[in-house]
This record gives C-alpha cells, sequence and structure tokens, in this order.
C-alpha cells in the first residue's frame, strides 16, 4: 500500500518549491565533500547517490522534502527524479525518519532457518515496536531487511556500520544497552562513514573509524 | 528518387515473408510495413523504447546466410526494443505468444481495479483494446488486490488514479524527453512503484495535458473532462487550435453543440501529436455566459437589443473616410481580415485598419525563414527576447526535441531565465530594455565590455555565447524591440520574428496596414480626433495598455462599433455592438507563425444570431456597392492574391 | 580433494592488508609483469586461463576484455561488480575485506588491458567493513604510485574510486549497476542486440568493462603464474579453471568461505564445513537463492564445475552454497525465497513486478493455513509466465527456485494445502513461522 494514502488527497496541490525558497542545510564539510565527489564523475547526475549520503548525514538521518530539494538543486536535477532515485533504495530513509538507531535484522534464507524471525520477534517485544516502526522515544527503529551476506554468521543483525552475528536474545539485550547509552546516531555515523570511504585521502574532510 | 536509395536496407524475414526494411528500425515499426501491428504499452514512437511491459514481446531468430538454416531464439524478445539487423527472423503469431501475451495481460489486470464502467478512459483504452484480443477470459487471481489513491488531483488539469496505472512510465519519459521538466518520477520500487510529482506538489508542467493522451489506461485523466461524457457518446472533428500562433492541429470533441474535450491531432510539420495546456485547456471561451447572442444598439446610457438592420443602418452612416478607423484583434479569421479590407478601404474610403498595438510590431521585422519543424536540424539556435514555452510552446518542443536528438546547441538571451535555460548551452538575462545593446553585442556593433556592462551580463559570459552564436538561427518575436530585431536580421544566420498572435501572420498578409496602426488610431481617438472606431474581436483592456488611455480613447470617439463573441469590457462602451462567431462555429482559414493556412469548417452552431465576421462586412457591403456577395468562406481565400 | 588456497591464501594474515604486507606476500608482481607486456597479451593471458565470470553467469571474461576498442576514442571504464547481494553469498565481502590489494592488483591490470581511464568499485552500501579496507588500501596504493598518474613509472595513468550501493539487490545485475552509477534508479538497462554491448557503449555511453570482484582477484595470480598454470586447475572439469570461492552457510557446523579447485565433488565441499549440523541432509541450494534446490542423492554425485552441475539440473551461480537439515520446512524456505525477490524486484517489468507480488501471496495464503487444491499449479504457472519474459534475470531467478521447490519437494506442498500446517513437526521447524 502506498504511503500516499497517509497523505490524503486535497483538491489543490502545494507549488513545487522554487530554487529561492529552499531552505539549504548543507555544512561547509559537506559542500566540501559534494565538490570532491564531483571530480569522481563525468556529470553531476551520478553525484545524485552519494549526495544523498551526504543530505543523509547532513539532516540527521532521514531524507525528507527538504533534503531531496537541496540535493537536487546543488546537482541541478529535478526533485521528482532525486526522489525518484532516493526513494528506490532502501538504506535512504526515505518514509519516516528512522530515530537514532536503526536496528537492521536479516530474515533472509540463511538467517530465517537460524531463527531470525525469533529475533526480530524479541527485538519487537522488547522495543514495544512492530517492523518499519520507530520508538516513540525516538531512540530505535527496526526494521527486516534481505540478505545482508554474512550467512556465516546468521543470524545477522546490522546496526549503522557493524555487523553482529551469530546473535541470540543475551547479545540482543546486551547491544540494545550499548547502544541506548552511546551518545552518536549509528543511523548518522552509517551516512557520514559511507561519504567518508567514498573521498579520496586528499578531498576527506571527516574521518574514517 | 535518388533519396530511397540513399537509405541502407536490411533483409528479414517475418512470419515468413522476406522484406528490406531500413537498418536499424525497431522490429514493432518493421512489422507494420506488412499491415502487422503488435500489442503495445510502454512503446510510444516517439519516446525512446525502454521495454518494460513485455506486451510486445515476438519469437526471434537468425537466417545463417550460408545455408539459409534458421536458429530461433529460446526465450522471446521485445519487439519495441529491438532494432532489426541482416537476416534476423521474427514471428508475431504462434500460440507461445498467444500464452506469453496472455500471461502479461494477466499480470496487468491482477491489480488493476477494472472499474472500466465508471472510468473516463472505458471505451478508448489500450488496456481493453488489448484485452480484447489478447487477454485471458478470466481471471485466476484470488487475492487481494494492491490498493492505491484514486482520484488524485495532481494540477488543475490532471487527476491521477494509481490503481489503474500499469507503471509504463510513458508520462515520465514525456516530461523528461519531451517538455523537459521532469517533474514526474517513478517512487519506490517492485510492485510499490508508481509516477507522482515529488512531494504531490503540483504538476505545474505547461504540458502536462498530454501525459493525459499518452497515458495507455485510465491512470492520468483530464480533470476538466472527467465524468462528462462516455467517448463513444462524443462526436469528433478536426479543427485548429487558436490560442496562439502555433496553429496545433486539434481534435474537438463535442456534445450536443459543446465543446467537451481537446485532444491532439497528428501534424507532423507543426504540432507532431502534442498540445500546451493553454491550447488543451483553453476553449472554455466557447461556452462562456458572457457570449454575446444578438446585435445591441445604444439608446441613452443604455444598451439594448436590436436587429441586424438598425444596426447596420447605423454603422453605416457612423462610418466614412479616414477620420474613422477599425481594430482588428490578431486572431480572426484570414476571410475577416480580407473582407474588412475590402469593405473598410474600398466601400467606406478609410486606410485605418489595422490589429498592431505596439510600436515594435509596427516597425519591426516580420521575417520569418524557417518551418516550425525545421527548426528541429539547426546546428545553433539563438532565442531572443521571448520566453518559448509560454509565447510559442510548439516552438518551444521543437526547438529542446532539437537539443535533444541533434544535439542542437542553444543560446538563450531573454530577461529572466525560463523553460529554455534548463537546456541552453548559454543563458544570458539582460536588463529588461537593453534588448537592442544586447543585440548589437552580437552583431560586433557594441563592445562586448559595454554591452555587458549596460545589460547587466558578466563579459566571458557574453563572449562566450556570442562566440558560440555565430550563423545560429535566430528565434524571437513580433513584438521584439524593433531595433533589435533590424540588427538581428542582418545576421548571417536565418531569422524569425514569429507572430504571436493567434492568425498575426494572416493579419500580416491580408490588411495593407498603410493608415493609423492600431495604437495610433486609439492615440487620435483619445484626442478627440477620431469620428468613429469600429472593434472587431480584440478586448481593448486585455492587450497591454495602460486602462486610462483605454477608457480615454473610448469616452473621446464620438461612435463606438464592437464586434465580438462576447460582452467585453470594451463592449460596455459600444454604441452599436454585433455578435460574433467563434473559430469552431463558422468555415475559416488561419496562418500560422510559420504561415501555414489551415482551413477550419463549422463544427457547431453559432450561439444565438452571431454570425461570421466576414458575413457581415458582405453584408454591409452590398449595401453600398450592390454586386454578388461572396456566399461561402473558401471563395473569399481564393480571390486573395496574398493567400495564393 | 581438499581445499585449495589462492584468493584467499593470505586471508587470516592482517599483514597482507597493507601494501608491504602484500607485497612480501608476493603482491604487485602481476602488475609489474603486466606493465611490461603488450595489452594484448595481458588479454590472452587471461583467455588462456579459461577464466569465466565469478558473478553468476560464468561468462568467458577475455571475451569482454578483449570486447574493448582497441583504437581509444572515448574514456573507457573499468567497473568492479561489488553488490554482492545474492543470499548465501558473502565471498565479495570477505576478498575485499582480507585481501584489497588483491582486488585493486586485478582491477588495474584489467585497465592497463583495456585502456581503461577510471575504474569504480561498485560496493553495496551495507559493505562499509569492505570499503573500509579498500579505500585504506587505495590511498596507500595512490601514495605509492601504484594508482593515479604515470603507474610505476610507465605512461598508464589510472584512476580508481569507491561507489557505494544504497541497498538494492537488483544492483547486482550489471547494467542496473550501471543505472545506479549513473544516478539513476538500479534498473536494468537495455542489452544485446537490444542495444550495443557494454564493452562498446556502457556507463556513460562509453566502453566498459565490468566483472565481479573474485574474478578481477583472479587476475593478478593469473598474469603472475601464466594463464597456463591457472588453466590446469580445474582441468579434469568440461570447462571450468581455476579456484572457486563457495560461501557455504545454513544447516552446517562450520560455515563460511572455502575455496576450491574446479572439478571437487559438493560432498567434499559439504565435508569441509564440517557436516549437516541438526540431522540429516535434505536439501541443497548450491550456488545462491536464485538457482534451483537438489536432492541429498545430487549432492552426492555433483562435481563442482559450470557444466558439471547442470547435470544435477542446478548451477555454480556465485557460490552462495546453502544446506538444509532434515528439520527444514522446504515450503517456509519457498515462501521466504518468494519474498526475497518481491521486494527485491525493481519494478521496471510487468512480469517481474507483478508475478513476484502474486507468488508471495500465493505462498502467504499456503502458510497462513489457506492453501488451495491447484495452488501449486498457479505457482507454477505464474513463475513460467515470469521466466523468460522479464526484462532482465532477475525474473528467471525468482521463477527458478519456486518450480524446483515444487518439482523437488511436491509432497511437502501438498501437505501444507491440505492440512494448512508444515509436514516438519520439529520445534525448529515451527518457530520458522512468523
Amino acid at each position: 500500500m502506498s504511503e500516499l494514502i497517509q497523505l490524503g488527497s486535497h483538491n489543490e496541490r502545494p507549488m513545487p518549491p522554487k530554487a529561492d525558497e529552499l531552505n539549504l542545510r548543507f555544512s561547509e564539510q559537506a559542500i566540501k565533500e559534494l565538490e570532491g565527489l564531483k571530480t569522481h564523475y563525468p556529470n553531476l547526475k551520478a553525484c545524485i547517490l552519494p549526495g544523498l549520503w551526504i543530505a543523509q548525514r547532513e539532516y540527521g538521518g532521514f531524507l525528507d522534502g527538504d533534503a531531496i530539494a537541496e540535493v537536487a538543486h546543488r546537482l541541478s536535477r529535478s526533485y521528482a527524479e532525486v526522489q525518484g532515485v532516493a526513494t528506490f533504495y532502501s538504506m535512504y530513509n526515505t518514509v519516516h525518519n528512522p530515530g537514532k538507531h536503526k536496528i537492521e535484522v536479516c530474515t533472509c534464507l540463511s538467517c530465517h532457518f537460524n531463527s531470525a524471525y525469533r529475533i526480530r520477534d524479541y527485538v519487537s517485544k522488547k522495543l514495544g515496536i512492530k517492523n518499519g516502526e520507530t520508538t516513540a522515544d525516538g531512540m530505535f527503529m527496526l526494521e527486516e531487511v534481505e540478505c545482508l551476506n554474512a550467512c556465516d554468521r546468521a543470524p545477522v543483525v546490522q546496526v549503522g556500520d557493524r555487523y553482529f552475528g551469530p546473535v541470540d536474545e543475551k547479545s540482543i539485550d546486551a547491544l540494545l544497552e550499548e547502544l541506548r547509552a552511546s551518545e552518536e546516531s549509528t543511523v548518522v555515523k552509517m551516512a557520514d562513514q559511507i561519504v567518508q570511504v567514498q573521498l579520496k585521502a586528499e578531498e576527506r574532510v571527516g574521518t574514517i573509524r | 528518387m535518388a533519396a530511397a536509395t540513399d537509405i541502407q536496407t536490411v533483409n528479414i524475414i517475418v512470419n515468413g515473408i522476406e522484406l528490406a526494411v531500413p537498418k536499424g528500425e525497431l522490429v514493432v515499426e518493421a512489422v507494420k510495413r506488412l499491415g502487422l501491428e503488435i500489442p503495445i504499452f510502454c512503446y510510444h514512437p516517439r519516446l525512446k523504447p525502454v521495454g518494460m511491459c513485455r506486451m510486445c514481446l515476438v519469437e526471434t531468430g537468425m537466417k545463417n546466410p550460408q545455408d539459409g538454416t534458421i536458429r530461433m531464439m529460446p526465450k522471446p524478445a521485445a519487439a519495441c526494443t529491438l532494432p532489426v539487423s541482416e537476416g534476423l527472423v521474427i514471428n508475431t503469431e504462434s500460440d507461445a505468444l498467444k500464452k506469453d501475451r496472455k500471461g502479461v495481460l494477466e499480470f496487468l489486470l491482477i491489480n488493476h481495479p477494472l472499474d472500466c464502467p465508471i472510468c473516463d478512459r472505458g471505451g478508448e483504452c489500450p488496456l481493453q483494446n488489448n484485452t480484447l484480443f489478447y487477454g485471458p477470459a478470466t481471471s485466476r487471481f484470488i487475492e487481494q488486490k494492491r490498493h492505491n489513491v484514486k482520484a488524485y488531483p495532481l494540477s488543475d488539469y490532471v487527476t491521477l488514479d494509481l490503481e489503474r496505472c500499469i507503471q509504463c512510465a510513458r508520462c515520465i519519459r514525456f516530461t523528461e524527453e519531451i517538455s523537459g521538466d521532469s517533474q514526474l518520477a517513478f517512487r519506490f520500487r517492485g510492485n510499490k512503484t508508481h509516477p507522482i510529482t515529488f512531494n504531490e506538489t503540483k504538476f505545474t508542467s505547461k504540458f502536462s495535458g498530454n501525459v493525459i493522451e499518452i497515458c495507455p489506461v485510465g491512470a492520468l485523466t483530464n480533470r476538466k473532462y472527467r465524468f462528462r461524457a462516455r467517448p463513444w457518446d462524443l462526436q469528433t472533428s478536426e479543427a485548429v487550435c487558436l490560442n496562439c500562433s502555433n496553429g496545433c492541429n486539434i481534435w474537438f470533441d463535442h456534445r450536443a453543440g459543446k465543446v467537451v474535450r481537446i485532444n491532439a491531432r497528428t501534424n507532423e510539420a507543426i504540432n507532431e501529436e502534442w498540445t500546451c495546456d493553454k491550447g488543451k485547456f483553453g476553449h472554455d471561451y466557447y461556452n462562456d455566459e458572457k457570449r454575446l447572442e444578438t446585435p445591441f444598439a445604444r439608446t441613452g446610457d443604455e444598451l439594448q437589443k436590436a436587429d441586424y438592420a438598425t444596426v447596420y443602418a447605423k454603422l453605416l452612416e457612423a462610418f466614412h473616410g479616414d477620420n474613422t478607423g477599425m481594430i482588428l484583434g490578431d486572431s480572426l479569421s484570414n476571410e475577416t481580415y480580407i473582407t474588412a479590407q475590402n469593405f473598410f478601404t474600398g466601400q467606406l474610403g478609410s486606410h485605418n485598419i489595422d490589429y498592431r498595438f505596439s510600436a515594435n510590431q509596427a516597425k519591426g521585422a516580420s521575417t520569418v525563414d524557417n518551418s516550425i519543424a525545421s527548426l528541429e536540424l539547426a546546428k545553433t539556435t539563438l532565442v531572443f527576447g521571448t520566453h518559448l514555452a509560454d509565447d510559442l510552446p510548439i516552438v518551444f518542443l521543437r526547438v529542446r526535441k532539437g537539443w535533444f536528438n541533434q544535439g542542437t546547441q542553444v543560446i538563450l538571451a531573454t530577461d529572466r531565465s525560463d523553460e529554455v535555460s534548463e537546456f541552453a548551452a548559454h543563458t544570458l538575462v539582460y536588463k529588461p530594455g537593453t534588448e537592442a545593446t544586447i543585440a548589437k553585442a552580437f552583431a560586433g556593433q557594441v563592445s562586448v565590455a559595454d554591452a555587458a556592462a549596460k545589460c547587466g551580463i558578466s563579459e566571458p559570459e557574453l563572449q562566450a555565447a556570442i562566440t558560440a552564436a555565430a550563423g545560429a538561427t535566430v528565434i524571437t518575436t513580433t513584438s521584439l524591440n524593433h531595433e533589435a530585431a533590424e540588427v538581428l536580421k542582418a545576421l548571417d544566420g536565418n531569422f524569425n520574428a514569429y507572430p504571436t498572435g493567434a492568425n498575426e501572420r494572416g493579419a500580416q498578409l491580408a490588411l495593407a496596414c498603410d493608415g493609423l496602426s492600431a495604437l495610433e488610431q486609439l492615440k487620435k481617438a483619445a484626442n478627440g480626433e477620431l469620428s468613429a472606431l469600429w472593434v472587431v474581436g480584440v478586448d481593448l483592456f486585455s492587450v497591454g495598455l495602460p486602462r486610462e488611455e483605454v477608457i480615454r480613447a473610448l469616452e473621446n470617439v464620438d461612435f463606438l462599433a464592437v464586434q465580438d463573441s462576447r460582452r467585453t469590457e470594451t463592449f460596455y462602451y459600444a454604441s452599436v455592438a454585433l455578435p460574433m462567431t467563434l473559430p469552431a462555429e463558422q468555415d475559416g482559414s488561419y496562418t500560422n507563425c510559420e504561415g501555414t493556412t489551415q482551413q477550419m469548417k463549422a463544427i457547431i452552431p453559432p450561439v444565438g444570431q452571431a454570425k461570421p465576421a466576414w458575413r457581415v462586412f458582405e453584408e454591409l457591403s452590398i449595401r453600398v456597392n450592390p454586386r454578388m456577395p461572396f456566399s461561402q468562406a473558401s471563395e473569399i481565400l481564393a480571390s486573395a492574391p496574398a493567400f495564393a | 580433494m581438499a581445499e585449495y588456497k589462492l584468493l584467499l591464501k593470505h586471508s587470516d594474515d592482517p599483514a597482507t592488508q597493507t601494501l608491504a604486507g602484500y607485497k612480501k606476500a608476493g603482491g604487485y608482481s602481476g602488475l609489474a609483469k603486466a606493465l611490461k607486456m603488450e595489452r594484448q597479451a595481458v588479454i590472452d593471458e587471461v583467455k588462456t586461463s579459461g577464466l569465466r565470470g565469478r558473478g553468476g553467469a560464468g561468462f568467458p571474461s577475455w571475451i569482454k576484455w578483449n570486447g574493448l576498442p582497441k583504437e581509444k576514442v572515448k574514456p573507457h571504464y573499468v567497473l568492479c561488480n561489488a553488490d554482492e547481494g545474492e543470499p548465501g553469498t558473502f565471498k565479495d565481502k570477505m576478498l575485499m575485506e582480507t585481501a584489497p590489494f588483491q582486488l585493486i592488483e586485478g582491477m588495474t591490470i584489467a585497465g592497463f588491458a583495456v585502456q581503461g581511464d577510471v575504474g569504480y568499485i561498485y560496493i553495496r552500501g551495507e559493505f562499509i567493513d569492505a570499503a573500509k579496507a579498500l579505500r585504506k588500501a587505495i590511498d596507500e596504493a595512490y601514495a605509492n604510485n601504484l594508482l593515479g598518474k604515470n603507474i610505476l613509472g610507465t605512461d598508464f595513468s589510472y584512476d580508481l574510486h569507491i561507489h557505494l550501493g544504497a541497498g538494492s539487490y537488483e544492483c547486482g545485475e550489471e547494467s542496473a549497476l550501471m543505472s545506479s552509477l549513473m544516478g539513476e534508479r538500479g534498473m536494468p538497462r537495455l542489452k544485446f542486440p537490444h542495444a550495443p554491448l557494454p564493452t562498446v557503449s556502457g556507463v556513460w555511453e562509453r566502453p566498459t568493462l565490468i566483472n565481479n570482484v573474485e574474478s578481477y582477484s583472479c587476475v593478478p595470480h593469473i598474469i603472475d603464474k601464466g594463464g597456463e598454470w591457472y588453466a590446469t586447475l580445474g582441468a579434469s572439469t568440461k570447462n571450468s579453471r581455476g579456484t572457486k570461492i563457495f560461501s557455504v552457510s545454513g544447516h552446517v557446523n562450520k560455515p563460511g568461505n572455502y575455496e576450491i579447485e574446479f572439478g571437487t565433488p559438493l560432498k567434499e565441499l559439504l565435508e569441509m564445513a564440517g557436516g549437516v549440523k541438526g540431522g540429516k541432509l535434505k536439501a541443497c541450494i548450491p550456488g545462491g537463492s536464485s538457482m534451483p534446490v537438489i536432492k541429498p542423492d545430487a549432492v552426492d554425485v555433483a562435481i563442482i564445475g559450470y557444466e558439471e552441475m547442470g547435470e544435477v539440473k542446478s548451477m555454480v551461480g556465485s557460490g552462495g552454497c546453502m544446506f538444509f537439515n532434515e528439520h527444514t520446512d522446504i515450503v517456509m524456505l519457498a515462501w521466504r525465497t518468494a519474498h526475497f525477490y518481491a521486494n527485491e524486484s525493481c519494478g521496471k517489468c510487468t512480469p517481474c513486478r507483478e508475478g513476484t507480488r502474486w507468488m508471495v501471496q500465493i505462498m502467504d495464503r499456503i502458510v497462513a493455513g489457506n492453501g488451495q487444491k491447484g495452488d501449486m499449479e498457479l505457482l507454477t504457472e505464474v513463475a513460467n509466465n515470469v521466466e523468460g519474459r522479464s526484462f532482465c534475470a532477475l525474473g528467471d531467478a525468482a521463477a527458478w527456485p519456486i518450480k524446483a521447490f515444487i518439482r523437488q519437494f511436491p509432497e511437502e506442498f501438498e501437505y501444507w494445502i491440505e492440512h494448512g500446517k508444515s509436514p516438519v513437526t520439529s520445534k525448529e521447524a515451527l518457530a520458522l513461522v512468523p
């Protein structure tokens, strides 16, 4: 079912924002990084994916309309096109704000047969959220994902830039505790690391951790 | 015919029949040479083929040139993306293909709402038609259908129904490839994929109506036509759009004497198969409440209904010689202009008959070197002082097509950036009023540095644009500053000052324009120096002149005759008024911006006692000087050497 | 036969992840040798080696290499498909994490051979560890003149970039990968004969070489030790040469990556992975989730080779080998597989977009206990309508396993449909139903 339904139908649609109505939020670092990435490709269109990664970091892990519009604006592409690209890929958070930590439970074949659904349900019960939802405090989002390609460690859970596996109830408990205590949003960190690894040493503004 | 042999051909076999077809032609097109039709959804001849819907699957193989044996491929291939090559073997009919087509249609239908009885597309729907010929009779699908938004208003013109959508991307490709605004895109993936605007904002494309027509289902429907008729209840007639000077060919769909909708009619030389929104959705004036239905004459302060004889008598009394004038709109038929000129100058003896409200129009160059179709072949195009997508929408599509298909280099010089700047290699935004200076810079008559400073453009940008524009085909309009127009016309390349009024070109050809221009007549009238003024088919309050000036002119002229299709603001100042038919209510011809004269036939009956303007002029003319009048429009056109 | 470690030889030695360590272990001798050879000779060496694409299709690599124009008029691109997403496969991840220089060297040799200007490693977004390892190695390679301008003092210049995906299995399909690299939705592009080959007009309509991580990783060894030597590996098979890394997972005691010579029996692979855990063997998906499932009797006789696996009606694929024990509910396996393909279908073509969802709906109904007589036939029919009709191979990949599950284990489907519950009654099996 489409996310559109939630937005309801109105007789008058709002106008798309004009270039001078945009609220641009990219930091100086982000602008520098985008300039670096532009040199990797023969055209600006190819920077849409890396640009969205930068935006996902700059906008706190969630690519809302403003974030999409900013990327489109900076790369001279149409808003609709960039939104179309962003919504195609499952790692861009385009539907709702994922919160601070996204718990991605792999339930694909090998994990499935190594109790992945038990793990998913455990996390779900423990956090009181269903698949695809975020806790009220914005701390955790639970998402069932397709094969993470670490089947030797099944069942596997990915949180930000780290893989955990094989996991069980005990290790999930410990993981959630650790995450709850951490200052940094793993969603934002993941986006940042993805930006950093794509930059050459001389282009890099941040650090690879 | 040397040209025919220049095309490289290849030999292919279609359903056992050998034939030679141009190399590289798509199979879906090549088989049409045998009168065969392959069912399609996503394929559209004017869009890049994508092979998404899989409806056009055919069996393919290769003929071995040595021993003549044929080896067929194990999988069927999409005919819409496969170019022909030497020895290609195609089967378009087989039991396996029947099954393939049935399978694809079954897939398309399982999540389709099948709400044909309340769908505007019903009766003219490719999905219905293909299902009838190729589809399964029953469904094996017993699961829940995919649900999505219905009747979603994307704009004032377009309604989106995502349940009906079959994800063929025609609409998306149109906005990317043809109109260039890229306002539609697929969102999400897999079975959630659907076309939509960014964040469901308004679909503001100036060509949005076309997506309704190319949609192969009822996913995109015409909001103005919604639920107003079933297609089989409509009468449809060939017509020409007269909302601007491009002269798009259209289908005029009407019911019980009223226009219901407008669709594009293919004319390769003009609009191909597109329309702009102003044309497609801008025909409400036919059904305007303010239509003028009878003649009127003023008694004291009041305009009262009158008969033609009374008004004719008053007109003939008031209009004589050069102390009187006639102002014509720029969207009247050629027949109107011809008979008006004959009558007003020939019979009434006044040379003051004109349509031009701006000094630039009056003095500027009206040369047109290029047909619309030839614009797409230009190597370099300089668009000067016009906003093409608004002023000449179909010319805009041609220029863009040239850039998209052949890589035409486009240079834009204008007072604000617009749709052309999206693909222009150079965009110069100059200060309003500096057109002449920048034109002279292109001609090398002023230094680049001086021009740049004066026009508010950076010098290197101007220099780069000037260098790139050498030999360019210039596109502008007749309202461009006349000094600039003269300079640009003298440049090396082709020069086109396209008229923007729907039949401005016809007025240029038919009218002598040897007296006062429309603007000059109004000035004279304002000074009380004109005894009578006759205004035909134009509301003086909507031609861009200051209101006070228009009011002064109308109040200071002794006798004002207004001939129009509706009660315009000018009408209320009239001494006498005559109702006039609109193009679809009369026979007539119109000459578009490139100079093509196109015929319109009377499609719907006239409103009330409205008459074609030319008939009024003929009826008056024989009252002055009895003779055999013209009885039909075609005789008038044949009599005018300018349209020979 | 036992494991034959060629690509994974130093996988447990972190020192080889530094340039010094890699060189000490014999690294970069391949590139040094290649740079002294004629470009064509490098390609011929790959031809002699008999290397076939390790991404799943098994296409002879040298034909791609040889397909790029020899007279260069446009920039040439070298792409590495590191969008490993096939369920059951995790070999590329390991190769990038433990032997980044091997891949970089392979891509550099490829770049030299095809006159490449820029290389891109398209890594799936989730593989941040692999990307980090590669970034470290690429930085070091740049600093030591092994990438960039005038590599090792020759006139060969070559840039190598990392490009991360963002979560899409479809981008592992080479044309969809190119779409994604160019900043589009990861939808497949027209392929020959509908469009020119990528080697003629690929990414940005320029000549493009695209290979899998494992394929490029073989190249330094082929050049260093010679194609003839490489071709001696796997010589017992019909047409499969060299080694292949199999990612073994599922119900095995020692899941992991095992590099074997072609010609090794499948059951030996199972033995290397410590045998089946939790019961007897019931089923094996030998080459990643897209490949047809086989039964124990076939596992007993199967020989690993591109042609040889065909004899048991399956394929080598990407080497994601999953073994399942007797407590495995095959219908649940089919159910999860169907969900995978429906979730990952890009939505471009009708059969895959609609067919994968329909199959999911039927499977959902069966595992909810509402199966109907005729569902097996309908599933097979739907799969048949997807297979061969879709735009790219994902449609086939979605259809094959479903058809194979039904063909190999009809009795389990029948049981589910008739009784509305699993024929497997063990606790493990019951826990599978979400």
